[in-house]
């Protein structure tokens, strides 16, 4: 078995290589050239149209990559219940195309009804735990998937928190069964947001529960003695986020690995130089399977 | 609704005018076939079929990425519009802006 | 109170706020005593939320922008966006409400015609997403004769304006400059409909805006030709009929899209 993936689904494992995150300005040159790719990933709340050409491409894409749905609206570490509403249109989405690998992140966007549209923190606690484990088999259970959950990008860190964010990662995946999504930029933005060591955030996770690796490119904001790093998906992937990668794949093998880019969206053949940087380290990296737990 | 009362308020129909219709076809395309024919009675009966380029006009999506714009703070009522709308003119008024001031709140 | 529900209503109230630069003490005081510039910290989430929503009324409406321009555009839209938030995940149909706040906007009250461009705009993005359904051709209209009932294409939206909508859409829909463009006082009636792939804007004889509103409404064959015949005498319904339903305007069965 090159790597895990939650394949108890009786879908077939995506390789451990890297993919893409497809836009619409992508979707013609994707189909023209089809470059090769483990798999292509796109958010499901693009595709909650009833029809038009959205779906139109997504079913040819569908029929030529492996697909990842990686949603941003469910809202998982939300004080308020998940919206019935949007797990019913995943739910008709995962039944229509089948992907094979669903993720979702620990963040929350909803409140009171109303949906905003960003992956917001949470602090650290049992009580947000308990809670986040609980959404994890709701949406586990009503899309009859295993999922993938993402580190989030933050700015802001609580006082309240009392488990460090690696722990809470891997005690949701002990409790609830789903696996984790790692996203390197993200480890990092926080980590330079935040003043810690990004390498010793990523050797508490172990490695059995990563089915899924996110790179991306992120921005520097100066403003007099402050610095902060936008997680604006909308530059090359970082050279120290590349090292991160490197010793980490390193570590637990080689992994699905996702280009995302989200600002600024270059053509095609951009995003294929970086899956490319990242296939040539996973190459390196070798697929043996290390588990530290 | 009461067709009726809505077309009376009307005042005239559309004239024709000339068709431009671009189909585009793509690798997942199932194109309406539209003959040479129809194309010309819909350019008669219907003026023109605009037909927009879907493939780069996806209306608005949604991601996991953050923004590192800073500026939407500008909320001035002071703002005019100033845009392509100074250059058309209908019987109306011709979409300058004129200091619409006097309407604003205080 | 639990801790994250206190955090959350008062996040959830910052960030859907108008901009500004408050941070509420009640969210100051959650925050790590070492973080520095926690207003600055705050505010990117802040930005990400009217970001990624101005972006997406942007994204839906590029005719408006270039019509008012790109500084009075996102005035417009933040004053929309802190009036009215999304009420689901997904941003695929966000400004339903925009055409109507850009009618009631003080500062618009030049451009009569803008919220009708606005409409227009948003029928589009509506008939872009709507439920895919195969056309009719004419022979399988024609079935039926004079009773049967042709429901409208899914995709299918009707509207009209006392202005040539279509045209100052057109002139705005791409990068193209044009110089001064006079528009005599004409009434539009339109058609945005997806037979297939393709967004189509039809411009419609009266009759034939007739005709379609009576379908739509669930009339028989008869009854709509009564309607578009009572709008305009001289209207020829055979032609006009065919020719519907020759470029997909009718479905068999009735599709109406369910709403998100």
């Amino acid at each position: 078995m090159r790597s895990r993936s939650p394949s108890c689904d009786g879908i077939a494992p995506v390789p451990a290589r890297a993919g893409i995150g497809v836009k619409p300005a992508h979707y013609r040159d994707l189909l023209r050239t089809k470059p090769a790719l483990a798999f292509v990933e796109v958010h499901p709340e693009n595709y909650m149209g009833a029809g038009g050409p959205p779906h139109a491409y997504l079913e040819v894409i569908a029929g030529t990559y492996p697909l990842s749905f990686h949603g941003v609206g469910m809202s998982l570490a939300g004080a308020e219940p998940l919206d019935r509403g949007h797990l019913s249109r995943w739910r008709s989405l995962i039944e229509r195309y089948e992907p094979a690998l669903v993720s979702e992140h620990i963040a929350w966007s909803r409140f009171d009804g109303i949906s905003l549209h960003d992956l917001l923190p949470i602090p650290y606690t049992n009580e947000s735990l308990k809670l986040v484990c609980e959404h994890i088999d709701e949406m586990q259970n009503t899309l009859g998937r295993t999922i993938l959950v993402e580190n989030p990008s933050t700015y802001i860190s609580f006082r309240q928190s009392e488990i460090p964010e690696p722990e809470f990662m891997a005690q949701a995946a002990h409790r609830s069964g789903c696996g984790l999504l790692i996203d390197i930029n993200n480890v990092y933005v926080s980590a330079c947001n935040h003043g810690f060591d990004p390498c010793i955030w990523l050797t508490r996770i172990p490695g059995n529960l990563v089915h899924e690796i996110h790179l991306a490119g992120h921005s520097v904001i100066k403003e007099d003695e402050f610095e902060v790093r936008i997680d604006d998906h909308g530059s090359r992937v970082s050279p120290d986020v590349w090292n991160l990668y490197q010793e980490t794949i390193a570590r637990i093998g080689a992994r699905p690995t996702l280009i995302e880019w989200d600002t600024d969206v270059p053509e095609l053949a951009v995003l294929l130089e970086e899956a490319n940087r990242a296939n040539e380290l996973a190459t390196q990296a070798g697929d043996a399977y290390v588990d530290v737990a | 609704m009461n067709i009726r009362l809505a077309i009376r308020s009307s005042l005239a129909a559309a004239g024709a005018v000339v068709a431009t219709v671009g189909y585009l076809s793509t690798a997942a395309a199932a194109p309406l076939q539209i003959s040479p024919d129809q194309m010309a009675s819909m350019e008669k009966c219907y003026g023109v079929a605009l037909a927009a380029h879907n493939d780069c006009k996806a209306g608005p999506g949604t991601t996991c990425a953050g923004t590192s714009k800073i500026d939407y703070q500008s909320n001035s009522w002071k703002l005019v519009p100033k845009g392509t709308c100074e250059k058309i003119k209908t019987p109306f008024g011709h979409g300058s802006l004129q200091d619409s001031n006097s309407h604003l709140p205080v | 109170m639990s801790t994250l529900r206190e955090f959350q209503t008062a996040m959830a109230g910052y960030l859907t706020a108008t901009p500004g630069p408050n941070v509420p003490e009640a969210l100051r005081k959650l925050l790590l005593p070492g973080e520095s510039r926690a207003d600055r910290r705050f505010t990117i989430y802040k930005n990400n939320v009217y970001a990624r929503l101005v972006d997406a009324l942007r994204d839906t409406f590029p005719a408006v922008e270039r019509l008012v321009g790109e500084e009075f555009f996102r005035f417009a839209a933040v004053e929309y966006i802190a009036k009215t938030s999304p009420k689901i995940a997904t941003l695929l149909t966000y400004g339903a409400e925009f055409p109507g706040f850009l009618a009631a906007l003080p500062p618009t009250a030049g451009i009569p015609y803008l919220a009708d461009v606005a409409r227009l705009e948003f029928a589009y993005l509506e008939a872009y997403h709507a439920r895919d359904a195969s056309p009719l051709g004419r022979a399988a209209a024609i079935v039926g004769g004079d009773d049967v009932r042709l429901p409208l294409h899914p995709s299918a939206r009707l509207m009209t304006s006392p202005f040539q909508v279509s045209r100052i859409w057109e002139l705005n829909r791409n990068e193209a400059s044009f110089d001064n463009v006079t528009l005599p006082q004409l009434r539009e009636y339109l058609l945005v409909i997806r037979p297939a792939r393709e967004v189509e804007v039809r411009r419609l004889h009266l009759g034939a805006y007739a005709m379609l509103l009576a379908f739509d409404g669930g009339a028989s064959r008869a009854e709509a030709r009564r309607e578009a015949e009572w709008a305009d005498p001289d209207f020829d319904f055979q032609t006009h009929f065919a020719t519907l339903a020759d470029t997909g305007t009718f479905v068999g069965t009735s599709g109406k899209d369910r709403p998100l």
